[in-house]
């Protein structure tokens, strides 16, 4: 027993050990060396203190991306090794600073916030993979389903599963968005100044980063992530209503940034078709939310038993919803009173204090989509309804008038028993 | 009697001093290997660990043809006893050299697939040497053959 355990681990480990050395360590060397070389070839370059701070991250970047191999580097690069390279490039960066006259503090500070730039970046490389396989897990998963609905649907099909993925997925789309504008943000601070303000060399330089952390191709990819989301999962109700809000949000974080992204593309042709393009695509997500979430509260009217008549806008919500309820107050059908009160209970309690008043109501005036005129019009129409409309006498209740009848005289005799008789003297 | 008797001794004393010499433990093994192409003439040279040889033979032994042999990347590395294990891109074979006066002598043919390694690397993983090929399996190596992996 003892032996087959110790072969165990020894296999477990063996097979972690080939994972673990699975790669060149010529390849290793070579990649340091050329690092090495690119760094210290752009530190001669260096002329503003954005680059020099620039440098200094990628100097860390080195250091902590070749940790692991720090032994092998030490023996094979002779007489530097891991050590004296990093120590050197650092010296030599410093040297430069020096020669440009830039302030160590301020170089710091830069390259603090250009260590966060790195860091998003990064976040938003694991995200973009991890988004990218909830997104064809949850098309798999969907189409499994809709296979499963014939015949074989039963209550094993794994809804909750793929609820769970939605979830994930809208969630890993929302820290997406926030990561992609926080690095913009970032490296705009970098500059410590306006566009405005900015010399042509500064602009060059900073959009030399926007480029090369694809803020722009960043947003774009967000803004199609977000479609291909609302398209494959089809969502409803208040999940709709919350990818309304993150569309609005993502516009109007869109819309801080666009005019300094603009005012930093010397050349006017790009600038207009790099903003525009984003601009158009923000359009087509606004309008492909806002087509999903009429048709989810058109259809919850219809599910629900309720004939308003179809709506494509805030406008055209109102108007139709105010009109059914007229409808309905004024009862040009005269339907009875019982008919009335059922109708007006149902449309209350399953439709009204649900949905309509919980949750679409204060989104649509949240999302502008209509006014607190209409909102409190629609209010009153219900209200107004209500009080057209009273209980029907029906069976149960002539029972229990009847079940009182037989009572009053039973509770009576209890209430108030016989007095007692006096009784007789004795002589 | 005498006469006889002198001059054994002495040759005896001679030999033990010059014969007896030995130094030990060595470890020759190189960190990483060296990556060089074959030159018109079928050299070899490396500038980290300043060596040159000839590889013709090598190429034709690999390939029976001693006439393209130039710009083919010949891949050396060194292990801790100082044999030298040789290969390239396409070899189907690890070549293990033992060091002789002015030249190399071959101790061992590994045979490693009929195929051919199309991305090989070596890597000192002492006392083995280890040979990468792209995706698959590493197999580690000592002067005599294969020690884990199976030939594919």
């Amino acid at each position: 027993m003892k032996n087959i355990l110790r072969f165990i681990i020894l296999l477990l480990f063996s097979s972690m050990v080939l994972i673990a050395q699975h790669k060149s360590d010529y390849a290793t060397v070579q990649l340091f060396r050329s690092k090495t070389q690119s760094i210290s070839k752009n530190v001669d370059k260096a002329n503003s203190v954005q680059e020099c701070a620039e440098l200094n991250a990628s100097v860390d970047a080195l250091e902590r991306d070749f940790s692991e191999d720090k032994v092998l580097l030490n023996k094979a690069i002779y007489p530097e090794g891991y050590n004296r390279t990093i120590e050197h490039l650092r010296a030599k960066l410093i040297v430069r600073q020096k020669d440009l006259g830039f302030i160590e503090s301020q170089v710091i500070r830069i390259t603090e916030l250009e260590a966060t730039v790195r860091g998003l970046t990064d976040q938003i490389k694991k995200l973009d993979e991890r988004n990218e396989k909830l997104l064809s897990d949850i098309q798999t998963l969907t189409k499994n389903v809709q296979k499963l609905t014939g015949n074989l649907f039963n209550a094993a099909t794994p809804l909750d599963s793929l609820r769970n993925m939605i979830v994930r997925l809208n969630q890993g789309l929302q820290d997406r968005d926030a990561l992609i504008f926080a690095l913009a943000d970032t490296l705009f601070l970098q500059y410590d100044k306006n566009v405005s303000d900015m010399k042509d060399v500064e602009k060059q330089g900073l959009l030399g980063k926007i480029e090369k952390h694809s803020v722009i191709s960043n947003v774009k990819r967000s803004v199609m992530d977000n479609v291909a989301f609302l398209e494959t999962t089809q969502l409803k109700g208040s999940d709709l209503v919350a990818l309304v809000r993150q569309q609005k949000r993502f516009q109007s974080q869109w819309t801080g940034i666009a005019p300094k992204l603009s005012s930093i593309y010397l050349n006017a042709k790009t600038r207009k078709y790099e903003v525009s393009t984003v601009d158009s695509m923000l359009s087509v997500w606004g309008d492909k939310v806002n087509f999903a979430m009429w048709r989810s509260l058109n259809s919850l009217f219809k599910q629900k038993g309720f004939f308003v008549k179809e709506f494509r806008n805030g406008e055209e919500f109102s108007t139709n919803f105010v009109s059914f309820l007229s409808e309905q107050i004024q009862n040009p059908n005269e339907e009875t009173n019982d008919t009335r009160y059922k109708l007006f209970t149902n449309f209350y309690e399953n439709l009204w204090l649900a949905d309509i008043n919980a949750i679409w109501l204060p989104a649509l005036t949240e999302l502008n989509k209509i006014s607190d005129t209409q909102r409190k019009n629609i209010e009153a129409k219900v209200e107004k309804w209500r009080s057209t409309v009273t209980p029907g006498a029906s069976w149960l209740i002539y029972v229990l008038v009847l079940l009182g009848v037989l009572l009053i005289p039973i509770l009576a005799i209890r209430l108030f028993p016989k007095a007692p008789q006096p009784l007789k003297e004795t002589p | 009697m005498k006469t006889t008797i002198i001059p054994v001794l002495f040759s005896l004393l001679v030999l033990s001093g010059c014969s007896s010499l030995t130094l030990k433990p060595g470890v020759f093994a190189w960190p990483i290997e060296s990556v060089s192409k074959v030159n018109e003439k079928g050299m070899i040279e490396d500038n980290q660990y300043y060596f040159s040889i000839n590889v013709k033979e090598l190429l034709y032994d690999e390939t029976q043809d001693t006439v393209n042999i130039e710009n083919v990347t010949i891949r050396v590395i060194r292990n801790m006893e100082g044999y030298y294990f040789m290969t390239a891109s396409k070899f189907k074979n690890v070549y293990v050299f033992a060091q002789i006066e002015g030249g190399l002598k071959l101790a061992k043919r590994i045979l490693i697939t009929q195929d051919g390694i199309e991305k090989p690397a070596l890597n000192q993983r002492p006392p083995y040497i280890q040979l990468l090929d792209g995706e698959n399996p590493p197999v580690l190596l000592t002067k005599d053959g294969i020690v884990e992996g199976e030939n594919k």
